[in-house]
């Protein structure tokens, strides 16, 4: 009887406030489908059963479920307490109507259990239905054509009811933490304490531009994305805060000085929409900084992850000049290098014949490598440590003959003894002479470019330089005492075949190079081969994956977004409504009323999207940079990306901006009708 | 010369299901002549503020004319209601209505920037009124910092500074103590020896007796009125406070 009391009580609390609550209640929904999806592909036999993806593919999604998480815990745990001051009121007048804190804390328990309950029900419903189109989503980002059958995870299950029965229960203990703290009579008045007009606080809106300032330049002028990650992460955050202090702190300053400057103050136009804003900004600054930042993640996320996804491909093209690559260490004696040679083109030869097969499009030359340390314009190649703050100056050296050059490049250049003709990736070299150890100065005739080596560069994330001399063998005579520097052969060529067929070749190979090795003469010490086949599975699953990720992360934050939008348009509905009374009786036209607040709202509204933009811009060269490292270097392609993205990411937030200001026109013209 | 003439109003409020009617105005006539003080009493629910909002053009008759000034108000257009309203009414209402948004200055100069008047002529209109209401003081201040009394002045100085051809109060001192009341039914009368016309509905006496004739409504019609005469504050008193007992004793059967 009793416990029927409450739970109609708790019932019709949530059905009287549903303007806040539904929206709540979906986010909640949205969250744990989300949460149960990740966890569902985290765990699906896919995973496994891939040959090489899969593992990078369960750690992409690994870390996704531990950002969702944290992300659920916080958001939630905010917003519902954006709920509960909101209904102080009600409870304390529950309070002073004899209620206890006791009665008030079962109310509360029940409002909390059926909320859990549907949230829970509904997330995991929604959570098991869209699993299959994000089982099939992550299959195709893949590229495997396996299908099963619909399934539910019971694990997920398990994990996710586990996972937010605990937030939920959080959140009602800090509910109840809220409500014992707190006497009847502040209870009923916490809505309406008489608002002191925003200070402007110089300091911080000042501090806040200088940083923001200070974070652009430091993404802007990063040079090596991958030594500077430390830059950028500082950056990041401190960008985060700089737009924290300037929404808040900023836009009042700005508010007040506009004010002073009377002959703009006094104006129809500006007067209440100058003064308004302030207040405006004040509540809802720190609700805008989020809905900026989650912005800016969601544009940042998907506009570089659909870059390497899309342009895996052209990446792969960079990386891997032809299908096959192979890079044979021979040994130093150069009169044993051809017939040698000879047996490894047989084999090559006779491996893919075995497909049908022949190679094509051969790239071949010799070349020595090492790497040195680039201390005072010198290469130290002894010193092989490696530390992050000094690697910009890490160099890979490879050198290739002049023969090479012009026989592979078509060209016809000559160079005296102890000239040379280079050519950078990643980074740039400028001195005339290039000095190594302790041996004499090459002198740099030129810089070329265009050159196509048949070696692997991989995620080569450090500069390398290619020296193009006459006489290689004498350069590797001359470093060869040191033992850090080898003349390998490389062999590159085409299959003409799909990745299937690609693989069986480079497995044909492999075993039958094996044979070799144990027969009689090792006519080589080793080589290593490098596939574009497998490459490719592996960069479809992490460039993939990570596309995969980008886009259930940009779901989750994208739901909070339109929660925090919806609230944000409620509560301004409900101070606006009396402010517009009075200036009606004041004397403004009902029109003048709906076109200053219409022209706030939507510079309130356009100005996170507009300040994610410009972060995003100012994130550009840093991302250009970094998909220049793992192979991608298309800039105009790398724009026309970001600014597409922006663009749906922008009709997408007119729409919710549409569909919300609906509820927050409703309300003020409720007002009205009292 | 009149300068509010009200005739025949008329007012229903059909319920929102059913179609129940409701009959808030039946039939008031009366007539304010330029310069008076009037005040207009009733009970709650006797129509009071409803009469009060369709002079103020705020809401529309069922039937009947209100002519302000020779202009009949409900024939003004929707588009230009909000301009006449601005031009020719000065409005003070029991809970002050200012913005919190603006200072106490800026809430005085809203309606005259509305009219788009630039700052200085503004502060000149500005300087006699502040100083005639007290308020020039908190000018700078924000209707949060100052008391009800100081509120409701500054909600006098905004109905006056723009020179309005009537200015319409409703339970003015509603929310106002006894002294801040005192005070406030002083300034009244103080602005109304200047030449301001003043309709004042209320259901006090004691504001009631401070002007110079007093209408009383009941049943959505005006039942009758006092003239001040030569009384004196405390006389008219009297007379509203008697009057009031006929209407609730044995008003009913007239």
């Amino acid at each position: 009887m009793k416990i029927g009391f409450y739970s109609r009580l708790a019932a019709d609390g949530i059905r009287k406030n549903k303007r806040l609550y539904i929206p709540y209640i979906l986010t909640c929904i949205g969250m744990i489908m989300m949460f149960y999806i990740i966890s569902f592909l985290s765990t699906h036999k896919i995973l496994d059963v891939m040959k090489i993806g899969g593992l990078t593919m369960k750690q992409i999604l690994y870390l996704g479920w531990w950002v969702i998480g944290i992300f659920s815990v916080l958001f939630l745990f905010y917003t519902y307490s954006f709920l509960v001051r909101r209904r102080k009121k009600e409870f304390g007048l529950y309070n002073i109507l004899g209620m206890g804190k006791r009665h008030l804390a079962r109310v509360l328990f029940f409002e909390n259990l059926m909320i859990t309950g549907v949230s829970i029900g509904g997330g995991l419903a929604m959570g098991i239905l869209f699993s299959k189109i994000a089982e099939l989503a992550m299959v195709n980002v893949l590229r495997e054509d396996i299908t099963f059958g619909f399934s539910v995870s019971l694990v997920a299950v398990r994990n996710t009811v586990l996972f937010f029965l605990g937030i939920f229960a959080l959140i009602f203990v800090e509910t109840l933490r809220q409500i014992r703290f707190s006497k009847p009579i502040e209870l009923l008045g916490s809505e309406k304490t008489g608002e002191k007009p925003p200070k402007s606080r110089w300091i911080i809106a000042v501090l806040g531009l200088l940083q923001l300032v200070i974070a652009y330049a430091m993404a802007v002028s990063i040079k090596n994305p991958m030594t500077a990650l430390t830059v950028f992460f500082i950056s990041v955050i401190m960008v985060i805060i700089a737009t924290y202090l300037l929404f808040i702190a900023a836009s009042v300053a700005l508010c007040k000085v506009l004010k002073n400057i009377k002959g703009y103050y006094y104006r129809t136009n500006h007067f209440v929409s100058v003064s308004s804003m302030a207040y405006r900004m004040k509540r809802n600054g720190a609700g805008l900084a989020t809905i900026c930042i989650l912005s800016t993640m969601v544009l940042v996320m998907i506009s570089s992850t659909l870059c390497l996804n899309l342009g895996t491909e052209e990446m792969l093209r960079s990386i891997f000049p032809r299908e096959l690559m192979f890079q044979v260490s021979l040994g130093t004696s150069s009169d044993k290098l051809d017939g040698d040679r000879q047996i490894f083109l047989d084999l090559l030869s006779e491996s893919a014949s075995t497909e049908g097969k022949t190679p094509k499009n051969i790239l071949s030359h010799e070349s020595a490598q090492f790497a040195a340390k680039l201390v005072d314009a010198q290469f130290d190649y002894k010193d092989q440590g490696f530390s992050f703050n000094e690697s910009e100056e890490y160099w890979s050296i490879t050198f290739i003959s002049l023969q090479d050059y012009n026989r592979l490049s078509g060209s016809n250049e000559s160079l005296e003894p102890g000239e040379v003709l280079i050519q950078t990736r990643n980074g740039e070299y400028k001195n005339e002479q290039i000095t190594i150890g302790n041996a004499p100065a090459f002198r740099v005739k030129k810089q070329v470019s265009g050159f196509e080596p048949a070696v692997f560069i991989g995620l080569a994330t450090f500069p390398s330089m290619i020296i193009f001399v006459p006489d290689l063998p004498s350069v590797v005579e001359q470093f060869q005492d040191d033992k850090m520097i080898y003349l390998f052969w490389n062999y590159a060529f085409d299959v003409g075949g799909d990745d299937a067929l690609q693989t069986r070749v480079y497995e044909a190979i492999l075993r039958n190079s094996e044979s070799i090795q144990k027969g009689p003469i090792q006519p080589w010490e080793w080589f290593e081969v490098e596939s574009l086949a497998e490459y490719r599975t592996t960069s479809y699953s992490l460039y993939g994956g990570m596309f995969f990720l980008g886009v259930l992360l940009s779901i989750v934050f994208l739901i909070a977004t339109v929660l925090i939008i919806y609230y944000k348009q409620i509560s301004e509905g409900y101070e606006d409504r009396e402010r517009f009374d009075i200036m009606q009786k004041v004397g403004m036209t009902r029109k003048e009323i709906k076109k200053t607040v219409n022209s706030q709202v939507l510079i309130v509204f356009f100005l996170p999207l507009l300040t994610a933009g410009l972060h995003l811009g100012f994130a550009f060269p840093f991302i250009s940079k970094f998909l220049k490292l793992l192979g991608l270097d298309n800039t105009p392609f790398l724009i026309l990306v970001s600014i597409v993205s922006f663009l749906i990411f922008g009709l997408f937030y007119i729409l919710v901006y549409r569909l919300t200001s609906q509820a927050y026109f409703k309300i003020v013209s409720d007002g009205k009708r009292e | 010369m009149s300068i509010l003439e009200v005739t025949g109003l008329k007012k229903t409020y059909t319920t929102r299901f059913g179609g129940n009617k409701v009959e808030a105005l039946k039939n008031v006539n009366f007539l304010v002549e330029q310069g008076e003080y009037v005040a207009i009493m009733g009970e709650s629910g006797s129509g009071k503020t409803t009469l009060l909002n369709i002079v103020a053009s705020l809401d529309k008759p069922t039937g009947g004319t209100v002519v302000l000034d020779g202009k009949d108000v409900s024939g003004i257009k929707e588009s230009a209601v909000a301009a006449f309203r601005r031009d020719n009414l000065g409005f003070v209402f029991q809970e002050f209505n200012l913005l919190d948004t603006f200072s106490v200055e800026d809430n005085i100069f809203l309606p005259l920037v509305l009219s788009g008047k630039t700052y200085s002529e503004m502060s000149a209109k500005l300087q006699p009124i502040a100083e005639q209401l007290h308020i020039k003081d908190i000018l700078k201040k924000y209707p949060y910092e100052i008391s009800g009394g100081q509120k409701q002045r500054a909600a006098v100085a905004r109905a006056l500074i723009t020179s309005p051809k009537l200015i319409l109060a409703d339970e003015p001192t509603g929310a106002l103590d006894s002294k801040s009341t005192d005070e406030l039914l002083r300034l009244f009368a103080e602005i109304n020896r200047t030449g301001e016309t003043i309709l004042l509905v209320t259901h006090s006496v004691k504001a009631a007796s401070h002007a110079g004739r007093v209408l009383f409504i009941k049943d959505g019609e005006v039942f009758h009125q006092i003239y001040r005469g030569d009384c004196s504050n405390e006389e008219l008193y009297q007379k509203i406070t008697h009057t009031l007992t006929i209407l609730a004793t044995g008003g009913e059967t007239k």
